[in-house]
């Protein structure tokens, strides 16, 4: 960013006690939790593809993929469906909380958690009152190889 | 302002091709004896409208061949020539040969000259044979880049912006036709200018030229003021300073008079002239022969515009003669007012005539086919509505549950229209025939006489495309194979003239299109003998069925020889497959001696499937129902297995492999052996299994959705569909499963 004041909002959503922060303008909507249709031999953290408005949609569960929190599934689950260059996939967190403006200069660099946590996500960490935003760049993971939600990394996994 | 014509060139592909359609069907169509009149202007105009558009575009070699099919079909169309089957053959070769063009030229490359050349010697051969062209009229023929025969004259006011480069501006409206600068001046911050423009274009034609070029509200094209001299018939030396003074609205000519009325001297001297109203009034092409010494000179050449034919020898002499001509001409100009009042009034008729025929638009598929996504939403979100609302007490919520209904009523007549937009008449297929048919009979010496029926029967747009290749070779089989020569006929007893039916029909949630011929019959002795050479396994007592359906096994052929009819190219087995990857099937009833008929079975419609709802493990899936064969229940001595795994199940005579669905999709059966299920009995091209699954739910029409718009490719599924409550139910992938077997 040339501007280090550049402030742009932030939709801040909740994986277990960790809180994250990504572009809202890569959010289509919230929508409550539905059942998904199950894929077979599809990876555990794809729950199954759902029916948005005549749209096929794949619905993930980031608390399986980051195995964070206890994946369950009630009337106060939340989906965050993303609209991401053109292709729609919902992502279940545990909640969403907030929305913020965050200005660049506040946003930290990453530490490195050596092998732990791929990293190549995480855009930064910023503080925000008491609590600690992790800033992902959730275009980056949702079309990256390891999520198998796109054809290509389907058949370079494969 | 630089105009890239290119861009264009698509819609204009288009348009040849369709013309070029229908001038085939209507020459076929032609009854030679008593050709109607209709339809001769019909394929004339046909013609024309390719070269117009060809010229426009700059497709001179298109223009020229057509140049000279309009001018031997203009003068079939005024009774000046009898139409014979060899001057239909000669067209009929044209027509492809600019079909063949209009693909090349798509292409971006350049026609091959020779067979161009081939055609345009036939062309001018019937030419001279009809006699009646001056021998000197071939050199207007070969003057090509003339697209008038007989031009019209309009009056364009433009309203410019003072900044643009008028002269690109006219040099680009100079390709419709030859313009004169009748005034300039500017008014306010705008500059107006006012042209005669003569062009052999319609009205409508110059108007869309002219919108490619400039906004339509900054130009206005009307009909010269009735009583303006037509410019070829007014005198060069004697009036330009008359006409000058006469001011904007009969200034026809202005300091360059000579380029309008020299543009298209195609006026005959002859007496009879004075009663046409010349050039201005003329609504229908051709009222005036060409004169070719006059058209020699198409002055055009001094504008600098490509016609560059300029002959200063023929000016001289044209100039001679149009001096001559002079005071008939004036004479005639005399009477143009008046002719052309009545000229105008036709020219209104046939205008509200042609707003009649325009009652179709082209709009991109994936329109329709967005439009058809929503409205299966609509039809979901009912259902949901109506669901939802069965639990209210009817006596509460009668309004709620009659508006309920209502929409159920107007929802299913709205699917039912958009449904309808993608289907398309079978005559766009069929149309095709009676030429393929004509030449194939001549070419192998029959006599064949082709009968379409049912042409009305519509079909989806997609299967319309894919149904050509195949329909094409079922009937090149029948007519080389099936009907047999006239002296065998003769022989046979049976009239010598073959009979090959098309028919195509509806028949429930399937579409039957025929190929029905009176020929021999297949021959079971000499498909079992070819069946054996190429090695294929055989069982005794096969009946007739079965032993026709061996002629769609690859490499199968039974002509005797090879013919460069058939023989080659797409088998039979290729046109089992295509059918079946449209979800279709082919039968073939045959009867020796008394002819055969190969039936093509087809879904309605691509978009929409006829699925079988199973369950397994409590998840719902879908088989598509042409594919399912028999469903069964079987008992314990029919279920075998191989190597203590793979399972078999024993159907009469044949154990087929049997798959569990539950171990394709990964979930737990509520079956723990397959008695305790459903075993369903599918086919795939030529392989048949058995499916094993849990329970059958139903049976319903579903809309075809893929996966891939926002997954990916699913192993084993062939996409997905939303059921009545709204949740998504995968449909199975029959040939996966096929491979998997």
């Amino acid at each position: 960013m040339e501007h280090n004041s550049n402030s742009r909002e932030h939709l801040v959503f909740t994986l277990g006690e960790e809180e994250y922060a990504i572009d809202i303008l890569k959010v289509q909507e919230i929508r409550g939790f539905e059942p998904p249709t199950r894929i077979a031999n599809a990876p555990p953290f794809i729950l199954g593809v759902i029916n948005l408005r005549g749209a096929i949609v794949p619905i993930t569960d980031l608390r399986v993929k980051f195995a964070i929190g206890e994946p369950s599934y009630g009337e106060f689950t939340v989906v965050i469906i993303l609209n991401l260059a053109g292709r729609v996939v919902g992502a279940v967190v545990d909640g969403v909380s907030d929305v913020v403006a965050l200005t660049d200069n506040i946003v930290q660099a990453t530490p490195d958690f050596g092998a732990a946590v791929d990293t190549a996500y995480i855009v930064g960490l910023a503080p925000m009152d008491e609590h600690m935003l992790i800033l992902v760049d959730i275009e980056k993971l949702m079309t990256g190889r390891e999520m198998e939600l796109v054809a290509d990394a389907a058949a370079s996994a494969a | 302002m630089e105009v890239d014509l290119s861009k264009f060139f698509g819609a204009f592909f288009e348009e040849a091709e369709e013309h070029l359609v229908s001038f085939e069907s209507l020459l076929m169509g032609l009854d030679l004896n008593a050709p109607d009149s209709e339809d001769l202007n019909a394929i004339f105009r046909a013609a024309h409208s390719i070269k117009g558009g060809a010229g426009t575009f700059g497709f001179n070699d298109m223009a020229a061949l057509t140049h000279i099919l309009e001018n031997l079909l203009d003068r079939v169309r005024k009774g000046r020539m009898a139409i014979t089957p060899e001057m239909v053959d000669v067209f009929l070769r044209t027509g492809d040969v600019l079909a063949y063009m209009v693909a090349v030229h798509r292409d971006g490359a350049t026609p091959d000259p020779e067979s161009i050349a081939t055609v345009q010697s036939a062309l001018e051969a019937l030419e001279r044979a009809a006699g009646e062209t001056p021998p000197d009229a071939q050199e207007a023929h070969a003057y090509t880049s003339t697209r008038a025969t007989s031009p019209k004259d309009w009056r364009l006011n433009l309203r410019l912006d003072p900044t643009t480069d008028t002269r690109d501006l006219l040099a680009s409206i100079a390709n419709l036709g030859v313009v004169t600068e009748l005034a300039r001046q500017h008014e306010g911050d705008l500059l107006l200018l006012q042209l005669a423009i003569r062009s052999l274009d319609s009205d409508e034609d110059l108007r869309e030229s002219l919108a490619f070029v400039l906004p339509s509200d900054r130009f206005e094209l009307q009909i010269p003021p009735p009583g303006s001299p037509p410019p070829a018939a007014v005198s060069v030396t004697s009036l330009p300073t008359s006409a000058a003074s006469e001011g904007k609205d009969f200034g026809f000519f202005d300091d360059t008079p000579a380029q309008a009325t020299e543009a298209f001297g195609f006026f005959e001297p002859l007496p009879s002239q004075a009663d046409t109203p010349a050039g201005m009034g003329d609504t229908d092409y051709g009222f005036f022969e060409p004169l070719p010494s006059i058209a020699q000179d198409a002055p055009s050449g001094r504008e600098g515009v490509d016609y560059g034919y300029l002959d200063a020898e023929a000016v001289k002499q044209a100039e001679a003669a149009r001096l001559a001509e002079q005071a008939e001409a004036q004479a005639a100009a005399a009477k143009a007012g008046e002719a052309s009042k009545l000229a105008e009034s036709a020219q209104h008729n046939r205008r509200a005539g042609d707003k009649g025929e325009a009652t179709t638009i082209r709009v991109d598929v994936t329109k329709v086919d967005q439009l058809l996504n929503f409205v299966g939403e609509l039809v979901i979100t009912q259902s949901m509505l109506a669901q939802s609302a069965s639990g209210l007490d009817p006596l509460l919520h009668t309004r709620l549950l009659a508006g309920i209904d209502q929409l159920q009523r107007n929802t299913r007549e709205l699917q039912e229209s958009v449904m309808s937009i993608r289907m398309i008449p079978m005559s766009t297929v069929f149309s095709r025939f009676p030429r393929v048919v004509r030449d194939l009979a001549t070419k192998l010496g029959k006599k064949v006489e082709l009968r379409l029926v049912g042409e009305q029967t519509e079909l989806d747009k997609g299967f319309v495309e894919k149904l050509v290749d195949p329909l094409t070779h079922l009937v090149r089989n029948s007519l080389d194979h099936g009907i047999e020569s006239t002296e065998t006929r003769v022989a046979r007893g049976k009239p010598e003239t073959g009979m090959l039916t098309l028919a195509a029909f509806q028949q429930g949630g399937n579409v039957v299109i025929e190929v029905r011929d009176d020929g021999a019959g297949l021959n079971r002795e000499r498909i079992l003998a070819k069946a054996r050479e190429n090695g294929l396994s055989l069982a005794e007592g096969m009946t007739d069925q079965d032993v026709w359906m061996l002629i769609f096994e690859a490499g199968f052929s039974t002509a005797a020889e090879v013919t460069d009819v058939s023989g080659r190219g797409v088998g039979m087995d290729v046109v089992r497959k295509n059918i079946q990857s449209m979800g279709g099937s082919v039968e073939i009833e045959s009867m020796a001696g008394f002819g055969s008929t190969m039936r093509i079975r087809l879904p309605l419609t691509l978009a929409i499937l006829d699925g079988m709802l199973v369950g397994s493990g409590g998840e719902t899936y879908i088989l598509p129902l042409n594919a399912i064969r028999q469903s069964l229940q079987p008992v314990a001595e029919q279920c075998r297995t191989v190597n203590g795994r793979g399972r078999v199940v024993q159907v009469r005579n044949d154990y087929l492999p049997l798959i569990a669905l539950h171990e394709v999709v990964g979930c737990t059966p509520k079956s723990s052996e397959p008695t305790e299920g459903i075993v369903m009995l599918i086919e795939s091209g030529n392989q048949q299994m058995a499916l094993w699954v849990d329970e059958l739910l139903g049976q319903q029409q579903v809309v075809v959705k893929n996966l891939e718009a926002n997954y990916r490719r699913v192993k084993g599924m062939s996409g997905a569909t939303i059921l009545g409550d709204g949740r998504v139910a995968l449909i199975v992938d029959v040939s996966a499963l096929a491979r998997k077997a």
